[in-house]
C-alpha cells in the first residue's frame, strides 16, 4: 500500500505539525517546503521540528519575541507568503487533531486497536446555583472540567435543564 | 518506575485472575453480564477507607470505603442484569482529589479504555468500545485491560470541595440535597458501555487513526441534511453538530420505545403568515404563567415601539403601544428587566401572549426564570436570529396590524425529546458544549432521560422503558 518512506513521512508529519503550531503560538517559527505542489494541508514538512527546535533554542530570526514569521509555500507560485486565516485554521484544527490522535495498534487475534486518553473520557461537573441547588454537567477531558469548575466560581456557567435566566 | 512497573504487573494479574475465575462460573440461562469493580485505591482511601459509617439507604456497609464500593457495585449489577454478555465487564475504579472549589466540583469521570475494530463485526471498518466489541467477540480481546475507567471525586463535600453538598450512598435514590452516586455511575457507565460518540468537536474528524466512525456514529442521522454522520465530511460533522435539534438516533429499538417514555405535547411557536415565516421554531418555557396548551393561544403578533424602556417592556406600555398589543402576541427583545416584569406589562396592555426574543446568540432559547402568580398569559423565549427574521417582516407593519400570525402552544403529536418523525433528539447545542454536545439525548426529552447531559433530580435507577431508553440504545449498538 504505502513505501517505507511514505510511511515515515507520514509518521513524522502530525507530530511536527502539531510541534509547529505550538511554538507558532509561543513566538512564531519558520516553516519550510517539503513538497512541491503540497496542498495547503500538507505545507507544513517534516522538516519543521528541526527548524522549529531552531526557533525554540533562539537560533532563528523568527523566533524573537515580537517577530512572529510564519511562512507558507503557496502552491500556485512556489514562493513563500503569509497564510490567509482558512489555511491558518485549517492548520490548527490539523494540529488539534494530531495531538489528539492515539495510537493505534493490532492484536494477536487480528482487532485492531485503540487506548483511549483521559481527553476521550467523560467528566461530570457539579455547580451550585444561587438558590443552593446543585446542576450536573459534563465536560470533555480532566482538563476541560478543571476549566469548567473554574468558570463556575466566576459565575461564568449557566447550565442545565432546570436552570433558567433571571433577566 | 519499578514500583510502577509492580502495580501494573499486580493489576493485571488481578484482572486475570478475576476473568479466569468468572469463565468457570455456573452458566445462567437469563440476560446477564457480570461487571465487576477492581478496586485500585491505595490502603486506606477511597474505597478502602476505614471511616466508621452508619448503614444508609438500603446500603449495610458500615465504613465509608466499603459503602462507597457498595455502591459502584450497586450501579454495575443494575447494568449486568440487563445486558447480555459472556465476557466479563471490569471496571477499573479509584477515588482521587479531582479539580473543585466550594461552589462547584468534579464529581468523576468514566469512560472506554480502548475501542476495537474487526471484519467480525456487524460494522466493519467502525470502532466499538471494548466492552461490546468483547461481547462480540465471546471473548476478552485484550484480558490485561479493564473495559472502563473511573475516578471519582474523594473531597467532595468537604470545606472548599461543593462545600457540604456529598455524595449520597444510599440505594435507595432518597439522595435529598445531596448527589445520587448511584444514577451518576449508571449515566457514566453507560458512557463506558458506548454512549459516546468519539467526532471531535473541533475537527469534525472521526476517532483514529485509522480514521473510521464509531458504532455510535452510523445512527446519527442530521435530519435537515438527511446524511448520516458515518458518510459525512468533517465540515458537515461540524456544522451538523450544533444544528440544534436536528440530530437524532435512528436506532430501531430507542425509535420502537419512544411512544413509552416520553410524554407527547412538544413546546412550540407556530407561525402560519407570512408565507415567508411560516413554519415552527423552538421555544424556551417561562417559570411563570400558565402552561402551554393544544391548540394554544393564537394571534397577530405585534412588537413594541419606542425607546430605552418602552421599547424593551420595562415600564408600563405607552398609548401607542396599548393600542398595538391589545389582543395580540406582544414581541419583545430580552433585557435591562426581568422577563416576568415584562409579560405582566404586556398583560396589563391587553396582550395575550408574549414572544421575548433573546439578545444573545446561540440555540436553544434558554428557559425564563421569574415569579408572578398575576401572570395568566403564556411566553415563550426564540433565539435571536429566529427573532431577527421576525423584525425584519414586522419593520412594514402599521400601528395596529402586522400580517404576522403565530401560535403559542404544543404539538400534541410529537414526542417531547423526538423529532416528527419520532426519532430521539440527540444534544447538539449552539455553540457546542464539549463533554456534552452530542454524546447525550437533547435536553427537551421528557420524561426525564438518564442520559441528558445533566443528571436531573427526578430520575430513578431504571434504565429501560418504560422509564428510560438507554438500554434501548445499547441494544441498538448491538449488545
Amino acid at each position: 500500500m504505502h513505501s517505507k518512506r511514505q510511511m515515515r513521512t507520514r509518521r513524522f508529519r502530525l507530530p511536527a505539525i502539531a510541534m509547529a503550531l505550538v511554538l507558532l503560538a509561543i513566538g512564531g517559527i519558520t516553516v519550510t517546503r517539503h513538497r512541491e505542489n503540497a496542498r495547503p494541508s500538507e505545507r507544513v514538512s517534516a522538516d519543521t521540528k528541526a527548524t522549529a527546535a531552531r526557533a525554540a533554542a533562539g537560533t532563528s530570526a523568527g523566533a524573537r519575541k515580537g517577530q512572529a514569521s510564519t511562512y507558507f509555500i503557496d502552491p500556485a507560485t512556489g514562493l513563500p507568503r503569509d497564510p490567509t486565516p482558512e489555511e491558518l485554521l485549517e492548520l490548527q484544527q490539523q494540529s488539534l487533531q494530531a495531538v489528539e490522535a492515539p495510537q493505534p495498534f493490532t492484536t494477536d487475534t487480528g482487532f485492531t486497536g485503540l487506548r483511549l486518553s483521559d481527553d476521550q473520557m467523560t467528566y461530570t461537573v457539579a455547580t451550585r446555583n444561587a438558590d443552593g441547588t446543585v446542576t450536573l454537567a459534563h465536560a470533555a477531558g480532566k482538563k476541560a472540567a478543571t476549566r469548567q469548575v473554574q468558570q463556575a466560581a466566576q459565575g461564568g456557567i449557566v447550565a442545565g435543564k432546570e436552570q433558567r435566566l433571571e433577566r | 518506575m519499578n514500583a510502577n512497573r509492580i502495580v501494573r504487573r499486580h493489576r493485571a494479574l488481578a484482572i486475570l485472575f478475576i476473568v479466569t475465575a468468572l469463565a468457570f462460573r455456573p452458566a445462567v440461562a437469563h440476560a446477564a453480564a457480570t461487571i465487576v469493580i477492581l478496586n485500585t485505591d491505595a490502603a486506606n482511601v477511597g474505597f478502602n477507607d476505614p471511616t466508621p459509617a452508619a448503614p444508609v439507604g438500603g446500603n449495610p456497609g458500615t465504613t465509608l470505603g466499603q459503602q462507597r464500593l457498595n455502591v459502584f457495585q450497586a450501579a454495575a449489577n443494575i447494568w449486568g442484569a440487563q445486558l447480555n454478555s459472556v465476557p466479563t465487564i471490569v471496571i477499573d475504579a479509584a477515588w482521587a482529589a479531582l479539580a473543585c472549589n466550594a461552589n462547584a466540583a468534579t464529581l468523576g469521570s468514566a469512560g472506554a479504555t480502548q475501542v476495537f475494530s474487526s471484519a467480525i463485526f456487524p460494522f466493519a471498518n467502525t470502532w466499538y468500545n471494548v466492552a461490546l466489541a468483547n461481547k462480540l467477540f465471546g471473548a476478552q480481546i485484550d484480558p490485561t485491560t479493564p473495559q472502563i475507567r473511573a475516578r471519582f471525586n474523594v473531597n467532595l463535600g468537604q470545606p472548599g470541595c461543593l462545600t457540604g453538598t456529598f455524595f449520597y450512598l444510599g440505594l435507595d435514590n432518597n439522595h435529598g440535597p445531596n448527589v445520587d452516586l448511584a444514577t451518576v455511575l449508571l449515566h457514566e457507565f453507560a458512557h463506558g458501555l458506548g454512549f459516546q460518540s468519539f467526532v471531535s468537536l473541533n475537527t469534525g474528524s472521526l476517532l483514529g487513526p485509522p480514521f473510521q466512525p464509531g458504532i455510535f456514529n452510523r445512527f446519527q442521522l442530521d435530519n435537515q441534511t438527511n446524511k448520516f454522520w458515518d458518510v459525512m465530511t468533517n465540515a458537515e460533522r461540524l456544522a451538523s453538530s450544533v444544528n440544534t435539534r436536528r440530530v437524532v438516533w435512528t436506532g430501531a429499538n430507542v425509535t420502537g420505545s419512544v411512544n413509552s417514555v416520553l410524554f407527547p405535547n412538544t413546546p412550540r411557536l407556530q407561525t402560519t403568515a407570512p408565507a415567508s415565516l411560516a413554519g415552527n421554531y423552538l421555544v424556551g418555557l417561562a417559570q411563570f404563567g400558565p402552561a402551554l396548551t393544544s391548540p394554544g393561544v393564537s394571534g397577530e403578533v405585534m412588537p413594541l415601539s419606542g425607546t430605552g424602556n418602552q421599547l424593551l417592556g420595562c415600564d408600563p406600555f405607552s398609548a401607542a403601544n396599548v393600542a398595538a398589543v391589545s389582543g395580540k402576541i406582544a414581541l419583545i427583545d430580552r433585557g435591562v428587566c426581568g422577563f416576568a416584569v415584562k409579560t405582566k406589562n404586556a398583560q396589563d396592555a391587553g396582550a395575550i401572549g408574549v414572544i421575548m426574543v433573546n439578545n444573545a446568540a446561540g440555540s436553544p432559547p434558554p428557559g425564563m426564570g421569574g415569579v408572578d402568580p398575576t401572570i395568566g398569559i403564556p411566553t415563550v423565549m426564540i433565539t435571536q436570529a429566529d427573532g431577527s427574521q421576525f423584525k425584519s417582516f414586522l419593520k412594514f407593519r402599521s400601528r395596529t396590524h402586522s400580517g404576522m400570525f403565530s401560535t403559542l402552544g404544543v404539538d400534541p403529536n410529537i414526542r417531547q425529546g423526538a423529532d416528527a418523525a419520532g426519532r430521539v433528539m440527540l444534544y447538539t447545542p449552539n455553540p457546542n458544549v464539549p463533554g456534552s454536545s452530542v454524546s447525550h439525548w437533547d435536553q427537551s426529552a421528557f420524561a426525564n432521560l438518564l442520559m441528558e447531559p445533566n443528571i436531573n433530580g427526578d430520575l430513578t435507577h431504571n434504565v429501560s422503558t418504560p422509564f428510560d431508553l438507554t438500554l434501548q440504545f445499547l441494544i441498538d449498538l448491538g449488545w
